[in-house]
């Protein structure tokens, strides 16, 4: 897969992971860059895109983790500085997710968004099964009552 | 958990910006492209977007031959009259970016400080392994001022060093060098990633159009470099920097 066509497809999955966790936009976009040139830098034998996703995936994390330590300490609403239009609802789930610790929203992006099994969250954050349930767990239940509140809030 | 759903459906409407992904492809294909022939001088093949991009930018480009003394750096996309565009070398690639505007406090780099005393430069070069003098210097700049700093601990340990060069043309042209050993010298960007390559090592460049300054910083061989300019062109920084990576 050459560069270009790896940019094209895994260049959305990148940048929403890298936006979870940075939630902000040039963040994000510093994390993107980092990412994908890191794949070109130390030019992995991927067997399968099923791993290319995963260690893109890692690396994205990873990158993040590296900038939290320069990270500017901008505080802005949460979908202030996304250049797209949610619906109210959108917001609310949103800003729930991304106000989640570091660890849980991670999970919560990778099992419901990308649709990854416990298993292979387990492999890409190199934690046991068990410790993937149990952040799932915990940040359902950190998320049910703003999600309760909010939508009662409509009602 | 139904609502997670509006948690999918917001994040459907992410999407990076086109700038950004193009960019990030022009700087893979760059970085992937095999080392060229030394000394072969002319336009080398470039790939996929880079190829479509490189069209653009040779209709407006003015290719410069510039000799380094050692050898020779043909530069393909140097546009005339601009700071910021992509330059590719025979072996590297420069994005001159401009500043985010984001200022981020140096604290965070500068660590402890300790007990300050002024070194010859001679046992600061001793001390940092380097020479520090600089490896091209362009024609009509000198050597206006230079001094080593290092700071010590209790026990008379070194726990943080800075060197810094200032050199001048007659034509009011200015250079910096600044060096530290470890990590990037003081009033090095902190908060950019690399952005740039020569001969395969990162570097980040920048050009800020407020004051017509480069600036690159990168971390080589356990040093780190802060090369800054005013009022001398851009391929004569590049020139400076490109010396740098022999």
């Amino acid at each position: 897969m050459t560069a270009e066509e790896t940019v094209r497809r895994y260049g959305s999955m990148v940048y929403r992971i890298a936006l979870s966790q940075t939630k902000n936009k040039e963040d994000a976009e510093d994390v993107f860059q980092e990412a994908f040139l890191s794949l070109i830098r130390s030019n992995p034998s991927l067997e399968s895109e099923e791993h290319r996703k995963a260690w893109l995936i890692r690396v994205t994390l990873n990158c993040c983790k590296k900038h939290f330590r320069f990270m500017k300490k901008v505080t802005v609403p949460l979908t202030e500085d996304i250049p797209c239009e949610f619906t109210p609802e959108e917001e609310d789930v949103y800003g729930a997710v991304l106000s989640l610790p570091q660890k849980y929203k991670t999970v919560i992006h990778l099992f419901y968004y990308e649709d990854l099994p416990v298993k292979e969250i387990g492999e890409i954050l190199d934690i046991k099964e068990s410790a993937v349930k149990t952040r799932l767990f915990r940040a359902r239940q950190m998320l049910q009552p703003k999600l309760r509140e909010m939508f009662e809030q409509d009602e | 958990m139904n609502r997670m759903n509006k948690y999918r459906s917001a994040m459907d409407k992410v999407e990076p910006p086109k700038e950004l992904t193009e960019k990030t492809i022009h700087l893979m294909e760059a970085q992937k492209k095999p080392a060229p022939q030394p000394r072969r001088h002319g336009f080398r093949p470039v790939y996929g977007f880079a190829a479509a991009a490189a069209c653009l930018f040779f209709l407006l480009a003015v290719p410069a031959l510039l000799d380094s003394g050692s050898g020779h750096i043909f530069i393909t996309e140097l546009e005339a009259g601009t700071h910021t565009s992509p330059v590719e070398l025979t072996d590297g690639f420069l994005l001159f970016e401009e500043p985010s505007g984001v200022f981020v406090s140096p604290g965070v780099h500068v660590g402890k400080r300790g007990v300050k005393e002024e070194w010859e430069i001679a046992r600061y070069e001793e001390y940092i392994g380097r020479v520090v003098s600089l490896p091209y210097r362009p024609d009509g700049f000198s050597l206006k001022e230079e001094s080593a700093t290092v700071y010590l601990d209790e026990d008379g340990k070194v726990v943080r060093d800075h060197y810094q060069a200032r050199y001048r043309d007659p034509d009011d042209g200015e250079l910096t060098v600044s060096i530290s050993s470890g990590v990037l010298p003081e009033g090095s960007d902190y908060d950019v990633p690399d952005n740039s390559f020569i001969r395969g090592e990162p570097l980040y460049a920048g050009y800020d159009p407020a004051d017509g300054r480069y600036h690159v910083q990168f971390m080589r061989e356990r040093i780190g470099y802060l090369l800054e300019a005013r009022g001398i062109s851009q391929e004569e920084f590049i020139m400076i920097v490109w010396h740098f990576f022999e």
